[in-house]
């Protein structure tokens, strides 16, 4: 019985961060480029999910089903901006610059997470 | 048998996520707004982008009643509704972040976030805000070396403007809600660790 209701956690929990993340595909028409990334399970020490290149992104948003720690992270070299919030983050950066769109899972227990960023 | 049904009501309530966060509904959003999802759930039942949480909650940015400003620069206003509050940040005229939470998430203080940026480029600065029990008065943001700083609560919100820890000093491991006779009210963690402020940028 625990282990059907572990079963049907765990799927939900994939749906919902397959919803944050498959929305992606269908927004960000205004911007000119934008990316989903992540919609798995990831470990809660530190792990994290990442954009698949660096761009002019301004916005980086994550989240989870639960409210674990979420750290978004927009970065390069030289700039290195972070936010933390419980189940959801969001972030901008106005530098113009090109970076990398990251979210960690800082919970101590893996959660599926979805990120997504656009310029 | 029992599997199988599971496993059908599983398909239908992803087949229905996906949908309300492929199409955005907002109305529907609005009228679930006091449903007990997660924030990251709540958001995933409209599109993404900025103001997520703030669709997903039925409000608008532009509505939002000014409180203050970070050293950053950056003005935090407060919007509401009857089931949840959100905190909102711009500079400018332009929209810089969101963090909303229902009342069950205020008491508990998991409507606290934390901003911070350390690259070589920028100046460091760490910014903490959030929103306050009722009935609470201020804040102190306790160190781990047992230092404290407080914080008055205006209508509800707080915030603590400051630097990032540096690497083995001391680091902010949580807050302590101030009542109406100056005592403690209750505490509440900080959604990041001591060794976790600063990610590292490779």
């Amino acid at each position: 019985m625990s282990k059907l209701l572990r079963s049907r956690l765990t799927g939900l929990c994939i749906c919902v961060a397959a919803a944050f993340v498959l929305a992606l595909s269908t927004a960000g028409g205004a911007s000119g480029f934008s990316e989903g990334y992540g919609g798995y399970g990831i470990c809660g020490s530190n792990c994290y999910i990442q954009s698949g290149g660096a761009h002019t992104f301004y916005f980086n948003e994550g989240g989870s089903t639960g409210s674990p720690y979420l750290a978004c992270q927009l970065f390069n070299g030289a700039h290195n901006e972070v936010s933390h919030g419980y189940g959801y983050c969001d972030l901008f950066y106005g530098g113009g610059e090109y970076v990398w769109a990251r979210v960690y899972n800082q919970s101590g227990s893996t959660h599926v997470v979805g990120g997504y960023a656009e310029t | 048998m029992m599997t199988m049904g599971s496993h059908k009501s599983l398909l239908v309530a992803g087949a229905v996520a996906i949908a309300l966060a492929v199409t955005g509904a907002g109305a529907y959003a609005a009228a679930n707004s006091g449903s007990d999802r997660s924030p990251g759930e709540q958001a995933a039942t409209v599109a993404p982008g900025p103001e997520r949480q703030l669709r997903a909650n039925g409000l608008n940015a532009s509505e939002a009643q000014p409180l203050f400003t970070l050293a950053n620069g950056e003005s935090v206003g407060l919007l509401s509704n009857a089931a949840t509050k959100c905190l909102v940040r711009s500079l400018g005229s332009r929209f810089a972040g969101e963090m909303c939470a229902r009342t069950a998430e205020i008491a508990e203080g998991h409507a606290t976030s934390v901003g911070d940026e350390c690259g070589p480029a920028g100046k460091n600065r760490m910014e903490i805000t959030g929103l306050a029990p009722e009935g609470v008065l201020g804040v102190r943001l306790i160190s781990s070396d047992g230092a404290s700083r407080s914080t008055p609560v205006f209508n509800g919100a707080f915030k603590f403007d400051g630097t990032n820890p540096v690497a083995g000093g001391p680091y902010p491991t949580g807050i302590e809600w101030v009542g109406s006779d100056g005592g403690t009210a209750g505490t509440a963690g900080l959604p990041v660790q001591g060794d976790q402020f600063c990610e590292p940028a490779s």
